[in-house]
C-alpha cells in the first residue's frame, strides 16, 4: 500500500512538473498555426523523453554514476566541458525565462509591479531551496502544478474533433510548401525539444541520487518515467488543441503568456483563470527551482565535487554557490526586461542541440553490460534508444537554420 | 581521431548555418505582410478579449495589466511601422496599417475598457470588429 502511494505520488509530480514555459507557449502557437496537425511531434517527443528519463533514472541507480560523470567519461574533458558550459548557459537562460514568466503570471494575479513581483519571487524560491529538502522541494511544486489540470478540461469542455485529433498523431504529408512547411517544420523541432528539455531529465537522474533508490525501486523509476511523461504528454497536447479551437480561427499568434493563460480558463469563468494563473505560477516556479539545482549537479558531478540538496550546505559549498549564483544571475538577466518568450525559444532551440551530447553517453552507458550487469537496456529499449538518438540528431542539425530562415517561428 | 572529426563537424556548423539566414531575409513586401499578420492577431486577440470581458469572468488586475499589454503591443507595433520604408508598390497598404494600428491604439487606450460600463463596452467591441475586418481585406491584399 505505501509503495503504492510512493508511485502515484511519483506519477502525479513528475506529472505536475512536466509542463513548463516552453511547452506552454510553443505548443499554443503550433496549434495556432497548424491546428492539430503536429500532435506527432508531440507523440515522438512523449516516447524520446520516457526511454531518455528512464534510462537516465536506471543508470544512476545501477551504475551509481550521474549525468554528467558520465558525459565527461564518455565525451573526454574537453568536449565534455564544453557540453557542460552549454548545458548550464540554457540553463540559465531557461531559469531567466521562467522568473520572468512567473513574474508576469503573478503581475496578472496581483497587479503589483512585475520588476517587484521578480524580485521577490527569485528570494522566496531561493528560500525554499535552502530549507527544504530534495523530496519536499520535489512534490509541492510538482503537485501544485497539477492545477494546470484546468487547461486540460478547458480543452476537453470545448468539444474538440477526437477523429482529427487521432489522425494528427501521424505526420502529415505532403507538407505545406513555402515559408508555411518551415514553419511548420520549425514548430514540430520546437515541440520536440521543448518535451525533451535536458534540464528535466537531469534533475530526476540526481534525484535518484539524492534520494537513495536501489534496484528495487526501478519498477517505479519505469511506472513514473512513462505513466508521468505519458499524462505531462496529454497536458501538453491539451494547450496545443486550445491553440487550434481558439486561435486558429481567429488568426491569433499567442505571442504572450496572458493570452495563453485567457485560453485556459475561456470556456469557464473567473476562477478557472485564478486556477490557471496560479497553476503557471507553480510550474514555472519548479522549472526555475529545476534549472538553478541542474546548473549546480552539472557542475559538481562533472568536477567530481561533492554535490546534493540533502547535504549540509558547508558540505557541498560549490554545490550551494552554484545554484545561488544561478538565480543572481538569471535575476539579472530576466530584470533587464528582455522578453521571457524570446528566452524560451532561444533555450529550445540551442538545448535541441546541446541533446545529442548528453544522450548519446546515456545510451552508451545504458547498453553497456559491464557497467549495468542484468539491468542493462533490453533490446528494445536498444531499438527504440537508437531510433530517439537518430532523431535528436536530425533535429538537431535543423534546428538552428530553421530558426534563423523563420525568424524564430514568426509566421509571415 | 573521431573527436576531431567531431569537433570539424561542429565548427563547420555553427560557420554555415548562419548562411541559412541568407535566404530568410525579408524584402520589405515581406515584412510588411509580417506585420499586417501582427495587427490582425492584435486586433483579433482584443476582440476576443472583450468578448471575455466581465466581472464573471476575468479580475480587474487581470483586466488592467491585460489592457496594458495590449497597449504596449500597439505602441511597439506603431513604432516599427512608422520605421518601415515602404517600397512604392506597398505604399497604400503600409499607410492602410498605419491607419488601422492607430485606431486600435486609439480604442484600447479608452478607459472604458477597465469600467463595467457595459453599453460602452459592446460598442467597443464593434469598433474593434471593424478595424479587425479592414485589416483582414489588407492582409488578403498582400
Amino acid at each position: 500500500m505505501r509503495k503504492l502511494l510512493g508511485i502515484t505520488l511519483g506519477i502525479m509530480t513528475a506529472l505536475g512538473g512536466f509542463v513548463d514555459f516552453g511547452q506552454i507557449v510553443f505548443t499554443m502557437q503550433a496549434g495556432a498555426l497548424f491546428g492539430f496537425s503536429l500532435l506527432w511531434a508531440l507523440a515522438l517527443g512523449t516516447v524520446a523523453i520516457i526511454v531518455y528519463m528512464e534510462m537516465c533514472g536506471r543508470v544512476a541507480v545501477v551504475a551509481h554514476e550521474p549525468i554528467f560523470s558520465i558525459v565527461r567519461a564518455k565525451l573526454g574533458h574537453r568536449l565534455g566541458l564544453g557540453m557542460l558550459v552549454a548545458s548550464n548557459l540554457l540553463n540559465l537562460i531557461t531559469c531567466a525565462a521562467e522568473l520572468g514568466g512567473i513574474s508576469i503570471a503573478l503581475h496578472l494575479l496581483t497587479g503589483w509591479s512585475e520588476k517587484i513581483l521578480l524580485l521577490a519571487t527569485t528570494l522566496a524560491l531561493g528560500l525554499i531551496i535552502f530549507l527544504l529538502n530534495f523530496q519536499w522541494i520535489e512534490r509541492i511544486f510538482g503537485l501544485s502544478g497539477l492545477l494546470m489540470i484546468v487547461f486540460a478540461v478547458s480543452a476537453v469542455s470545448l468539444k474538440p474533433d477526437w477523429g482529427s485529433i487521432g489522425k494528427a498523431l501521424l505526420p502529415r504529408v505532403p507538407l505545406p510548401q513555402g515559408h508555411s512547411g518551415l514553419l511548420y517544420a520549425y514548430f514540430a523541432v520546437g515541440i520536440f525539444s521543448a518535451l525533451l528539455m535536458a534540464y528535466e531529465v537531469h534533475f530526476y537522474s540526481s534525484g535518484a541520487i539524492e534520494e537513495d533508490w536501489t534496484t528495487r525501486d526501478l519498477g517505479e523509476n519505469f511506472i513514473v518515467a512513462s505513466l508521468g511523461s505519458t499524462l505531462g504528454a496529454v497536458l501538453t497536447a491539451a494547450l496545443l488543441v486550445l491553440g487550434g479551437i481558439i486561435f486558429l480561427p481567429r488568426a491569433i499568434f499567442p505571442d504572450s503568456l496572458g493570452i495563453t493563460i485567457l485560453a485556459g480558463a475561456l470556456p469557464f469563468g473567473r476562477k478557472a483563470l485564478i486556477l490557471a494563473l496560479l497553476g503557471v505560477t507553480a510550474t514555472l516556479s519548479g522549472a526555475a527551482i529545476e534549472t538553478a539545482l541542474s546548473g549546480a549537479y552539472n557542475l559538481c558531478q562533472f568536477l567530481n565535487l561533492a554535490w546534493g540538496k540533502n547535504l549540509p550546505p558547508k558540505k557541498a559549498s560549490v554545490f550551494t554557490a552554484t545554484w545561488i549564483s544561478m538565480f543572481v544571475i538569471a535575476l539579472i538577466i530576466a530584470g533587464t526586461g528582455v522578453d521571457p518568450l524570446q528566452l524560451v525559444n532561444i533555450s529550445i532551440i540551442f538545448g535541441m542541440v546541446v541533446l545529442p551530447f548528453t544522450y548519446y553517453p546515456i545510451l552508451r552507458v545504458g547498453a553497456d553490460k559491464r557497467m549495468m550487469g542484468r539491468h542493462v537496456n533490453s533490446r528494445v529499449v536498444t531499438i527504440v534508444g537508437s531510433a530517439v538518438l537518430v532523431l535528436i540528431v536530425i533535429a538537431a542539425a535543423a534546428a538552428i537554420p530553421l530558426m534563423i530562415v523563420t525568424n524564430f517561428g514568426q509566421p509571415s | 581521431m573521431r573527436k576531431h572529426v567531431l569537433l570539424g563537424f561542429l565548427a563547420s556548423y555553427f560557420l554555415t548555418v548562419p548562411l541559412a539566414g541568407c535566404s530568410g531575409t525579408s524584402s520589405n513586401e515581406g515584412k510588411l505582410r509580417s506585420e499586417v499578420r501582427t495587427a490582425l492577431s492584435l486586433a483579433a486577440e482584443s476582440k476576443l478579449f472583450l468578448d471575455y470581458l466581465s466581472p464573471e469572468h476575468v479580475t480587474e488586475s487581470f483586466t488592467t495589466a491585460y489592457v496594458r499589454y495590449l497597449q504596449q503591443q500597439t505602441d511597439d507595433l506603431m513604432a516599427r511601422l512608422n520605421r518601415m520604408k515602404g517600397p512604392t508598390s506597398s505604399q497604400e497598404n503600409l499607410a492602410e496599417c498605419i491607419k488601422q494600428t492607430e485606431a486600435l491604439r486609439s480604442v484600447l487606450s479608452s478607459p472604458v475598457l477597465i469600467s463595467e460600463d457595459h453599453a460602452r463596452l459592446i460598442s467597443i467591441r464593434g469598433r474593434v470588429a471593424e478595424i479587425e475586418a479592414n485589416l483582414k481585406t489588407l492582409a488578403k491584399l498582400q
